[in-house]
């Protein structure tokens, strides 16, 4: 993966999302920081991503109306979107990837768990 | 209400247990109210509401001197690289990790929650020590408190009863 836009209004969890691709292995990887939906948006828009991260519970754009406003645009449909929240158990996760997420992980994360998350994106980039 | 406060500290515990091993490796001891105050250290305070399914607010009170530690040993930075925009951020982090867990530890899976954003506070948050729902820990030789106030006790022990 070449470019990953990470957007959390923490810096300690950007911090630690990147940290965690780096040991899986993302050492090559641009990240891209975004403090909310919004500013990432304006990433996503602004250049090819291979990836998006985004939390749920953030000002200004929360990571919902993100994932809406991804999946509605046709030029990122296919966006991978990663939801990384504290808010989230089996009942938010089902209704995420109904609305088009990747997939959904709650806080706090590990390298184990993003490395069982993201391996069929890393395999399709290998290919 | 003894019953209700051996449940909430039971689960606070273990998810604050789970957040700071996690995050940075470090583990938390309970230990008394007595206990807490001989170690006389600079707290920082954050905030929480958790407005569904019951209204209530999680306080998270931390040693500044522990904070310092987590951020040291999860940055791998020095303490004087370490601003205190810093280390509030890692304080607001620890506790919006910890009450999702919460939250998630103790309602089925199909129960829908909402947290709201962590709010820091100037010093200590909510300095009531005779709380009833207020828990005491300690980590490598520094305080930290947990307080959970509901407006009505009833409707946070019905989440227990799920």
């Amino acid at each position: 993966m070449k470019k990953i836009v990470i957007a959390d209004d923490s810096g300690t969890a950007r911090m630690m999302i990147k940290r965690c691709l780096e040991i899986i292995g993302l050492t090559e990887t641009e990240f891209l920081e975004a403090e909310n939906g919004k500013e990432a948006l304006t990433l996503v828009k602004q250049q090819p991503v291979d990836l998006l991260i985004s939390d749920l519970n953030m000002p200004v754009m929360d990571g919902e109306t993100l994932l809406k406003w991804v999946k509605a645009s046709p030029k990122l449909i296919d966006l991978p979107v990663l939801i990384i929240t504290s808010a989230g158990n089996q009942a938010k996760s089902d209704q995420l990837v109904n609305m088009g997420a990747f997939a959904v992980a709650n806080k706090p994360i590990n390298p184990a768990i993003l490395s069982n998350i993201l391996a069929p994106l890393l395999e399709s980039n290998e290919d | 209400m003894e019953e209700l406060k051996s449940l909430v500290h039971s689960k606070v515990t273990e998810t604050l247990e789970e957040t700071l091993e996690n995050m940075a490796f470090i583990s938390i001891e309970e230990c008394s109210k007595e206990e807490a105050s001989e170690l006389e250290q600079d707290f920082l305070g954050v905030n929480l509401l958790v407005t569904e399914p019951a209204l209530f607010e999680i306080h998270l009170n931390i040693s500044k001197e522990l904070l310092f530690q987590l951020a040291e040993n999860m940055y791998a930075m020095d303490r004087d690289e370490l601003d205190e925009q810093l280390i509030k951020d890692l304080l607001a982090e620890i506790l919006n990790t910890s009450a999702g867990l919460f939250m998630t530890a103790i309602l089925p899976p199909e129960k829908h929650f909402t947290l709201g954003l962590p709010e820091l506070t100037d010093g200590i948050s909510n300095n009531n020590d005779d709380a009833e729902l207020k828990f005491y820990y300690i980590a490598e030789d520094c305080p930290l408190t947990v307080e959970i106030m509901a407006a009505d006790t009833d409707s946070l022990k019905s989440l227990f009863n799920n």
